[in-house]
């Protein structure tokens, strides 16, 4: 398990093309409180990730910890934004695009029966 | 809503208050200004002198602005009042006030006006179950000129800000205006209500409008005079089908509002006050009645749900790769997953739904990039047909809640808990495969074949999906079917067992087309007998049954969106006089809620009540009931799109002499309907109609 936020993105960097993502072209803006910003450029499922803070489509900003929470699956983006936790600017359409990748191989079974 | 209320709204913003203008009930009552499901404003009070003014006269201008005229005391015929007060108020963002307030004598007088001001914060859901524990914080502070009244929960924050234009005295609790008014002078000051929201693409809102009489510019895209003049127009002998259909138009362009999950797609939410927010059934089945009218509200409301479509299993939010979302809030229960609507996914129709609008906006519009773009959430909807909506692989689609303490029970349309009954009146057991979802599936994998061979050239699964849909008609036909009692059963419960209560999902399956032309006779005639047929409409659930109760939520009353789709398929099946009858009926009732749909009425029979009667808690103005007049009047005038032609083959009735329905768009460019009020609906149920859409 991924302890990072530059442990996730280097995980990340590994996988060049994400198939839920056909069809979406933009750009985003990962900036993690005291640890540093990604730049990732989406291309028809194809991803590029780079290091450094670039204008973006969509800017999503968080803590480290929430941060990891999110791509673990562990934590909703969308609550995570509700709540204040996480800021999300620009191109909210990416953002959703973005919240239906991450934790998408996780079973949760909080609040069943 | 209580006519005593006057609602405004623009999106996902709206207020709520009494003649007076004012905001002052108990906290469970729907009055307020909200935003984003939580209430910015729960009280708003206007004195002058200590004394609250009373109304003159109140008038919802338009959807989005409102003004009060009111008066000091209750006055009496024989002392004029001094003076009037008048409040102008419009809706956006938050909201502007412009209070005026002018002296009709020629002395001068001195006025002590105070505005007073509190936010509760509430939970939209909070204040429809009237729960109020707070987990939060409030707060309030006065910031020069801004008064700013605030809640915050760990990083949760909501704050309303308040400022006037006139120099005011300001504490927390409100505003304060000293005011000396020269003999027939007057004040004014402008008020500006802000709600402020961070987090998902949240920003400071600031109220749209910097005077009352701005040029309205809703954030739809279109402003309402271009969305009325977009849609064709209408015109009839009957005068009140020409208010009844501008108010529908008007409702529509209302309703019309920007999720906080895709913005930039204007789609209708469900319904004022308790539904203004995304929900994938009532957008779906709006967007497919108002298709020949405002096709724009079907692409938008595609482009979000297949957006937000699901992907992963979450038994909370009820989700599953493929499934379209049930309904999607934003305030702060949903936030800290106190309520699972971030988004939910707990409803079992609307991913065949989706389907349906898709190849129904193809048929209409001629659009195909839209069907080649949602290649593969559409495909991703048909497995999920298949792997998950079945859940026990009996071929049926069928729902048990997973999420135990806040799912819904019944995630059908009729989805209040008690809405599934045998004729005893008893509850069966789940999982639960209503009968019109099935009836959904199978129109759904049926045009999805069509898309398969015509646009995404796979012939191989446009067979496969034929075959999959014969099949299941077959086998509905034969599991659902009651011989005894002559319709179909309602549902098959957990154990497999029919349950067996007569109600209006029957005409569904006239409309879905997975009835066999052999049962659609029996099926009609319940549809227009007088168990189900109150007069006003079809109920819910047939007179006799051991659940009915007309003013029972889904066991009883008319619901008028319920009755269009029964109507459209009567008509398919070529029950012209059935459908006309229904559509009538129907029409005739709306004259008495002020020319709207209500989201239902009650089911007392005609005969007995003169009048149809409310509905207690029923929504209005409500999307898919705004979309019923619509509907019925493409049933009457029997549009149908033919390859790149209209087919218009009237059925109208005699009382309405006659009617036109003129530049209808379409993939034939624009088409023009004309009809004369032939059908006689005043005799009983017609003989079986000879020509049949499903009849193969």
């Amino acid at each position: 398990m991924p302890q990072s936020a530059q442990e996730i993105v280097q995980l990340r960097r590994m996988q060049e093309y994400e198939p839920l993502l056909r069809g979406v072209r933009g750009t985003y803006l990962f900036d993690v409180e005291q640890v540093g910003c990604w730049f990732v450029a989406v291309d028809d499922g194809k991803i590029k990730i780079t290091e450094g803070r670039h204008e973006a489509d969509c800017a999503i900003s968080c803590s480290e910890e929430d941060f990891i929470d999110i791509f673990e699956g562990r934590r909703n983006l969308v609550t995570a934004a509700l709540q204040g936790r996480v800021q999300v600017r620009g191109d909210v359409a990416l953002a959703q695009k973005f919240h239906g990748l991450v934790g998408t191989r996780i079973e949760r079974s909080r609040g069943a029966a | 809503m209580s006519s005593k209320s006057v609602s405004i709204l623009e999106g996902d913003t709206f207020v709520v208050s009494d003649r007076r203008g004012d905001i002052a009930v108990a906290p469970e009552e729907a009055q307020g200004l909200f935003h984003g499901d939580t209430r910015f404003l729960s009280r708003w009070v206007l004195t002058v002198n200590g004394q609250r003014p009373n109304p003159l006269s109140t008038d919802d201008v338009n959807y989005f602005s409102s003004q009060f005229f009111l008066v000091p005391g209750t006055g009496t015929i024989y002392v004029d009042s001094p003076m009037s007060i008048v409040r102008q108020r419009a809706v956006g963002g938050g909201f502007h006030e412009d209070l005026k307030v002018r002296n009709h004598t020629h002395k001068p007088i001195d006025l002590d006006i105070r505005i007073e001001a509190a936010a509760d914060f509430a939970d939209l859901f909070q204040v429809k179950d009237a729960e109020f524990k707070r987990k939060g914080e409030f707060y309030d502070r006065i910031e020069s000129n801004r008064l700013v009244l605030g809640y915050k929960r760990e990083r949760f924050v909501r704050e309303t800000w308040i400022t006037s234009s006139a120099s005011a005295e300001i504490d927390e609790k409100g505003f304060r205006f000293r005011v000396r008014l020269e003999p027939h002078g007057e004040w004014s000051t402008s008020l500006d209500v802000s709600a402020a929201v961070d987090g998902w693409g949240g920003i400071k809102t600031k109220p749209k409008y910097k005077d009352v009489h701005d040029v309205p510019t809703p954030n739809i895209g279109m402003n309402l005079e271009s969305w009325i003049t977009k849609a064709p127009q209408l015109r009839s002998s009957w005068r009140d089908l020409e208010r009844i259909y501008e108010r529908a138009l008007v409702d529509l362009a209302a309703l019309r509002f920007f999720s906080r999950f895709a913005p930039g797609k204007a789609l209708p939410a469900a319904g004022l006050p308790w539904f203004m927010a995304l929900f994938g059934r009532d957008s779906l089945i709006t967007s497919f009645q108002a298709l020949p009218f405002l096709p724009e509200l079907a692409a938008s409301t595609l482009e979000v749900l297949a957006l937000t479509q699901g992907t992963r299993h979450d038994d909370f939010r009820e989700e599953e790769p493929g499934k379209i979302l049930h309904e999607a809030r934003a305030g702060e229960m949903t936030a800290f997953e106190e309520r699972p609507h971030s988004p939910y996914f707990g409803s079992a129709d609307s991913t065949p739904l989706f389907l349906v609008l898709l190849e129904e906006f193809e048929r209409w519009t001629g659009k195909g990039d839209l069907v080649r773009r949602f290649e593969a959430e559409s495909r991703a909807s048909l497995q999920w047909i298949d792997k998950f909506g079945d859940r026990d692989g009996d071929g049926y689609v069928e729902y048990e809640r997973r999420n135990k303490e806040t799912g819904i029970e019944n995630q059908c349309w009729k989805d209040s808990w008690d809405s599934i009954k045998f004729s005893d009146g008893t509850i069966p057991p789940k999982p639960i495969a209503t009968c019109e979802i099935q009836g959904y599936v199978y129109d759904a994998k049926r045009r999805s074949a069509r898309l398969a061979r015509e646009f995404w050239n796979d012939p191989e699964t446009a067979g496969r999906l034929e075959k999959e849909a014969a099949d299941l008609k077959r086998r509905f036909n034969e599991d659902f079917w009651i011989p005894e009692k002559q319709f179909f059963a309602l549902a098959l419960d957990g154990k497999k067992r029919q349950v067996d209560s007569l109600t209006s999902n029957v005409g569904h399956l006239l409309w879905s087309g997975i009835a066999d032309a052999d049962k659609a006779d029996a099926c009609a005639r319940h549809l227009v007998g007088a168990r189900l047929f109150s007069g006003w409409g079809i109920r819910t659930m047939a007179e006799q049954e051991g659940g009915y109760n007309p003013i029972g939520y889904h066991i009883g009353t008319v619901w008028p969106f319920d009755n269009s789709l029964v109507a459209l398929g009567l008509r398919n099946y070529g029950y012209k006089k059935e459908a006309a009858q229904v559509a009538l009926a129907n029409l005739e009732a709306a004259k008495y809620f002020d020319y709207r749909f209500p989201e239902a009425f009650a089911g007392y029979p005609r005969q007995e009540t003169h009048f149809p009667v409310e509905y207690p808690t029923a929504c209005s103005p409500q999307a898919w009931s705004a979309g019923a007049p619509l509907l019925f009047l493409r049933t009457l005038l029997g549009l149908e799109p033919v390859g790149d032609r209209l087919l218009v083959d009237p059925a109208v009735p005699k009382q309405i002499e006659w009617l036109e329905l003129l530049a209808v768009r379409g993939r034939w460019g624009q088409a023009d309907a004309f009809a004369r009020g032939l059908v006689d609906v005043s005799s009983g149920p017609a003989e079986h109609a000879a020509e049949s859409k499903h009849a193969a």
